[in-house]
């Protein structure tokens, strides 16, 4: 009998496993599942195993949840695995990794445009006090 | 693994002015792909390089080489996590891992019998060294009685010899010998049995 399953099945030569951010949901409604795939792989095509997923809307308790599988993440990074730069974030700000630098300077620099803002608005409240919306909202 | 900064870190903006209508509409990016050529509006346009804050250049920097010392710690726990994880499916753990409290007193027997064997060894060793050194004694004994049986024994031949000396015939002698000789004759007239018995002859001349 012929086998014809070796030659249908894709195979590599080279590439990488990642763990990335596959994009699924509806049009102005995103929703990323973690997933663990080849690198050369389309973004929402076959991928090895799901590990988890994120929504990056909040939800009515303006909480953005986020699930992970630890345990399998634990065993793609031990077989070799590569991270994208969101990933890193999300496993930074769950706990499993240290915190990612870009995440510290984001909100080093966000904070900063709000005290300028702050600044810049508290000056111009003082004199114009009737009532214009002021405020630094952003 | 990624997370190398492309372009220099986006630096303090200018504080962004308060918008008197927030934008609703995003602009689509990346509508154009590399192949599609850029707009008559942007023929002259000279691109200023991105303005950088060394000092937060620098902290950044410093943050990332401790980020990416600790994440390589991690990944090469996990690493080794999976490499003991197969071996151990593959081979089966040690017994030593498995029951510690068996294997120490497996090897507390195995000392006991080691030392038991090594008494044993010694005893024996001693005993053979004694037997060795009794019989080299002997030997001594031995040898030394050989020697003087020898001596004594040559010493007899020397005596039976100086004996001996006194019936040998010289030239001084000679004549006398030959005059006894012939003065005392033998007769060598005896038979033998088959038995070797001499049978002397029966009054014999």
């Amino acid at each position: 009998m012929v086998q014809l399953t070796p030659l249908l099945r894709k195979n590599y030569r080279g590439g990488h496993v990642s763990i990335r951010l596959a994009l699924g949901g509806c049009s102005n409604r995103p929703f990323y599942r973690v997933v663990a795939a080849y690198n050369r792989r389309a973004r929402d095509g076959r991928h090895l195993e799901q590990l988890g997923c994120y929504d990056p809307l909040p939800n009515s308790h303006g909480e953005k949840l986020v699930g992970l599988n630890l345990d399998r993440i634990r065993h793609w990074l031990g077989s070799g695995a590569h991270l994208t730069k969101p990933v890193e974030k999300l496993l930074g700000l769950c706990g499993f990794f240290p915190l990612h630098p870009m995440t510290i300077t984001d909100a080093e620099r966000l904070r900063r445009t709000r005290a300028l803002e702050a600044a810049a608005a508290s000056p111009a409240q003082a004199p114009q006090q009737s009532g214009r919306p002021g405020g630094a909202d952003c | 693994m990624l997370g190398t900064l492309g372009c220099w870190g986006r630096s303090a903006r200018p504080p962004v002015p308060l918008p008197s209508l927030p934008l609703l509409l995003q602009p689509a990016r990346g509508r154009k792909s590399r192949h599609d050529p850029p707009a008559k509006s942007k023929i002259g346009r000279l691109r200023t390089p991105t303005p950088v804050d060394p000092v937060e250049t620098y902290i950044l920097m410093e943050r990332y080489k401790s980020y990416r010392q600790i994440v390589r710690a991690l990944r090469l726990e996990f690493i080794e996590e999976v490499w003991r994880k197969a071996s151990e499916e593959k081979l089966g753990k040690l017994k030593a891992e498995h029951d510690p409290e068996e294997h120490k007193r497996l090897m507390a027997w195995n000392q006991a019998e080691n030392d038991r064997l090594q008494a044993l060894r010694m005893s024996r060793l001693q005993r053979q060294e004694q037997e060795q050194e009794q019989r080299q004694a002997q030997e001594e004994m031995k040898k030394a009685q050989e020697m003087e049986a020898f001596i004594q024994e040559k010493e007899r031949e020397v005596l039976q010899l100086q004996e001996d000396v006194k019936t040998f015939i010289t030239q001084d002698n000679l004549e006398e010998k030959i005059e006894a000789a012939l003065n005392n004759p033998r007769s060598y007239n005896w038979a033998l049995t088959k038995e070797g018995h001499v049978i002397p002859p029966p009054g014999g001349t």
